[in-house]
């Protein structure tokens, strides 16, 4: 498995959790539109609990910007690689 | 100069046929001049004022690189400027007593200085966040903040959105302008045979509640809703129409409001623009700083952006109370949703009909409330609708052409929400040549026989 898909894995995981939705099984295309539950309120909790989760931190101007699961795992690693 | 006036369609019409006349490498400048005398028609300090204004904020913008510690204070400098401006102005609404005349206010508050003080904002944050590029061109950064189409009452539209526009100019398209104008049509129709025929009604009903009967109250309320949509949603229509008259795109404001099934899904479709803003620009930055404190964080930014949408329309306690109300429902919403996916499962469309009656409900409530002056008011006109054992009725109390008002009242949110899907120009431009035939010479018969008779104000343009 790639560095890739293991961050989509753990982002699956975190996202079951903090949703309480065991059956969740998201993609990079995967969006907010898709999943009822992700809403702002969740946006921003789920958000912590992946930056605490791979120990990097976000700011709000790359917060703002994501739209997909794809661009989570993008800036994930991105992240990930300066660290 | 009011959108539904003569005067404003005869100096579209011309501004139209001249910046199409004129070479393309002078359009820009030229719309630029159409805006600003479309400010100083008002006042002529108004448009020195959103020139000022411009200008900090293009010269704020070309200083903000992100990184840079001196860019940080041109960011936080120029927004509390923009911010402090506006809240000095609006609180000079409140001091000068204009808070209940609309031509008074008029006087004290410049022309459309709340869209383009959150537009100058928007674009300094984006210019902070490093997601849009500096303008380099003044012209047109002075365009998108005074372009004459949304000063007035909005849309607020992002940099993002306009600014490219402003580079490529779209080709002359006898089919757009076509589009456009019937979108201007549907805009008059909204505002000047639903929104204008109701406005005496409700003035007169609200004036003296102890007067009329309970059910003609209550229905009054709901009625009140529904004139609100027409006159801003009328206004946002030919906003957006004269701006095609130009080939600009504007972002819509309203996308069918009262098919919102609850409150969150209402603020997605009314007032779209602010909404978004607020989302973008409060909500997101404050709910994940806020976000360790855990849910506690995030309601409390939740609450907070809806004083500011509240506090937004003036500096009023009533407007404040209309954002807290709508943010604790909306609360509410988010810590009930699981049940309520469970009965909407359960109960399929009988729920969604319920959400649909109660959103629109809470929003007529809300909006009451909105446009009375005191809680006592407020109290008062609910305490009145309870009295249904008059021995007089509704139809006792209405003539001929209150029928009438309510024909077209009754009517318009199934022809505007269902058959149109909210936009009468694609339904149109979709139809058979003899229905859109027939539909326009409609509206045309109904603005011309049906409008209403007084000069009502567009609501939003005191805002």
């Amino acid at each position: 498995m790639s560095d890739r898909e293991e961050i989509l894995q753990q982002i699956n995981v975190i996202f079951r959790k903090g949703l309480n939705k065991p059956e969740l099984e998201m993609n990079e295309a995967t969006s907010a539109d898709h999943v009822p539950e992700w809403d702002s309120l969740n946006h921003a909790l789920l958000m912590v609990r992946v930056q605490g989760h791979f120990q990097v931190k976000f700011s709000i101007a790359e917060l703002v910007q994501l739209k997909t699961i794809g661009d989570l795992c993008d800036l994930v690693e991105a992240k990930m690689k300066r660290s | 100069m009011n959108f539904d006036s003569i005067p404003y369609l005869l100096f579209l019409g011309v501004s139209v046929v001249v910046y199409w006349l004129i070479p393309e490498k002078w359009r820009k400048q030229f719309l630029m001049l159409c805006s600003v005398l479309f400010v100083a028609y008002h006042h002529w300090w108004f448009s020195l004022l959103l020139i000022a204004v411009s200008l900090l904020t293009f010269e704020a913008g070309m200083r903000i690189s992100p990184g840079q510690r001196a860019s940080r204070w041109w960011y936080v400098g120029s927004v509390a400027i923009l911010i402090l401006l506006l809240a000095g102005f609006k609180w000079s609404v409140q001091w000068a007593g204009a808070d209940t005349d609309f031509d008074q206010i008029s006087w004290v508050l410049p022309l459309g200085i709340s869209y383009y003080t959150f537009q100058a904002v928007s674009y300094l944050t984006e210019r902070s966040w490093n997601t849009l590029p500096a303008e380099q061109s003044r012209t047109r950064f002075l365009l998108y903040m005074s372009f004459f189409p949304k000063i007035t009452a909005g849309p607020i539209e992002r940099a993002g959105d306009f600014l490219p526009q402003t580079q490529t100019l779209q080709a002359f398209n006898i089919q757009n302008i076509y589009s456009a104008s019937l979108q201007i049509l549907w805009g008059l129709f909204k505002k000047m045979v639903i929104a204008d025929r109701l406005a005496p009604w409700i003035e007169h009903v609200f004036t003296a509640p102890g007067e009329v009967p309970g059910s003609l109250l209550t229905l009054s309320i709901l009625l009140q809703a529904i004139q609100v949509y027409a006159n801003f949603s009328g206004y946002t229509d030919i906003a957006l129409g004269s701006a095609r008259l130009f080939g600009f795109e504007l972002t819509d404001n309203f996308n069918r409001p009262f098919l919102a099934q609850n409150i969150s899904d209402f603020w997605r479709r009314w007032h779209i623009t602010l909404s978004k803003w607020v989302l973008d620009y409060i909500y997101t930055p404050l709910s994940f700083r806020a976000a360790r404190f855990g849910k506690t964080g995030i309601y409390l930014s939740l609450f907070l952006s809806f004083i500011v949408i509240g506090i937004w329309h003036g500096i009023e306690m009533r407007y404040l109370y209309f954002g807290l109300m709508h943010g604790t429902l909306l609360v509410l919403e988010m810590n009930t949703r699981k049940w309520r996916m469970w009965l909407e499962t359960s109960l399929g469309r009988a729920w969604s009909v319920a959400g649909l009656v109660f959103t629109f409900l809470f929003f007529s409530m809300t909006t009451l409330w909105f446009f009375t002056f005191s809680l006592e008011e407020f109290g008062n006109v609910l305490m009145q609708c309870m009295r249904w054992d008059q021995n007089t009725s509704i139809s006792g109390s209405l003539s001929n052409e209150d029928y009438l008002t309510l024909f077209f009242a009754g009517t318009f949110i199934p022809i505007d929400h269902g058959l149109f899907k909210g936009s009468f120009h694609r339904w149109v431009q979709s139809s058979n040549r003899l229905t859109a035939g027939i539909a326009i010479i409609c509206l045309l018969i109904c603005i011309l026989l049906f409008s209403g008779v007084e000069d009502i104000p567009f609501i939003y343009e005191r805002f």
